[in-house]
């Protein structure tokens, strides 16, 4: 924690928020490709603390981290959010083709699948999120 | 040089081996075991498109990524592997930006043409572009990572010598 300044929380949450709601629109998430957004992410995040102070090797590279997690998981509550109601306007529809119980049921495992998934969006994202806050970094200086 | 470093490297290198030997598991894992081959290309979901007709194909099945995410980690696994020859593990300093912005220029402009509709790329270019970004991107990106996690190390063999 000690790595983890004050000033460093702000520009986290706001890097990782736009990365995250970015990710989440469906046309704008084909950026997505080598996790591009969850890159910018990192960069918006190192971009706003390098208004606040001098940051350090380390602090870019963990705050880029952070901030991708956050991104990572503002990402999966988004789309399981879309994702539930997506699922919950094609219940009328879906009782030709599977009864009701069975299509809940179906809905309720997926959900709890995609639960497990948190770390790895969370993961994926602080990894390339740091990557972007090293990239920012070494853009910005010579 | 010290041996932290070295194994600091290593594990890198290890971890991000395992991950790229995923990109050729999802496709060779298809036709024997599909539940785990599906959960691969599930998870590789998160980081690419995974697009058929911008994917190469191997055992039959295309590949866990897309080929411009292919050339990227081929560029980083190649610089990871030729790293400590040409550039030395403890040598933390990067070279110009300039060579970074060169090297992701190609890979910019064929994406951004493709995305705002004027032209269609191929998977060939898409794999050199992004191997040249990739491969030169490393050289930015590892000595940070080797640097921090040194650092934090030493730091804590302080604390805890102390």
């Amino acid at each position: 924690m000690e790595y983890i300044k004050e000033e460093m929380i702000k520009p986290i949450l706001i890097g990782g928020v736009i990365g995250g709601v970015l990710s989440s629109i469906p046309i704008i998430s084909c950026l997505n490709c080598c996790c591009l957004l969850y890159v910018l992410s990192g960069a918006i995040t190192a971009h706003l603390i390098t208004k606040e102070y001098i940051p350090s090797d380390r602090d870019y590279m963990i705050s880029g981290a952070l901030s991708g997690g956050v991104a990572g998981l503002v990402s999966w509550l988004l789309g399981t959010l879309f994702g539930v109601i997506i699922y919950g306007a094609m219940i009328p529809f879906m009782g030709d083709y599977y009864p009701n119980d069975l299509y809940m049921e179906m809905m309720g495992s997926s959900m709890i699948v995609n639960i497990l998934y948190i770390p790895l969006y969370v993961l994926i994202g602080a990894v390339f999120g740091s990557i972007g806050g090293i990239l920012y970094e070494k853009l910005k200086n010579k | 040089m010290e041996k932290k470093i070295i194994y600091i490297y290593l594990t890198i290198l290890i971890l991000f081996f395992i991950f790229y030997m995923g990109i050729f598991l999802a496709p060779y894992l298809y036709d024997i075991d599909r539940l785990l081959s599906l959960l691969i290309y599930s998870i590789y979901s998160h980081i690419c498109h995974q697009m058929p007709e911008r994917s190469f194909y191997i055992f039959n099945h295309k590949m866990a990524v897309c080929a411009r995410c292919f050339g990227i980690y081929t560029g980083i696994l190649f610089g990871m592997l030729i790293y400590p020859i040409v550039w030395r593990l403890n040598n933390f300093k990067t070279p110009n930006r300039w060579y970074l912005i060169v090297a992701l220029i190609p890979m910019g402009i064929d994406g951004t043409t493709q995305l705002i509709g004027l032209r269609e790329s191929f998977n060939e270019l898409r794999i050199i572009t992004g191997f040249l970004g990739g491969f030169v991107a490393l050289f930015y990106i590892l000595p940070m990572f080797i640097s921090v996690a040194y650092s934090s190390l030493k730091d804590k063999t302080k604390i805890l010598k102390s």
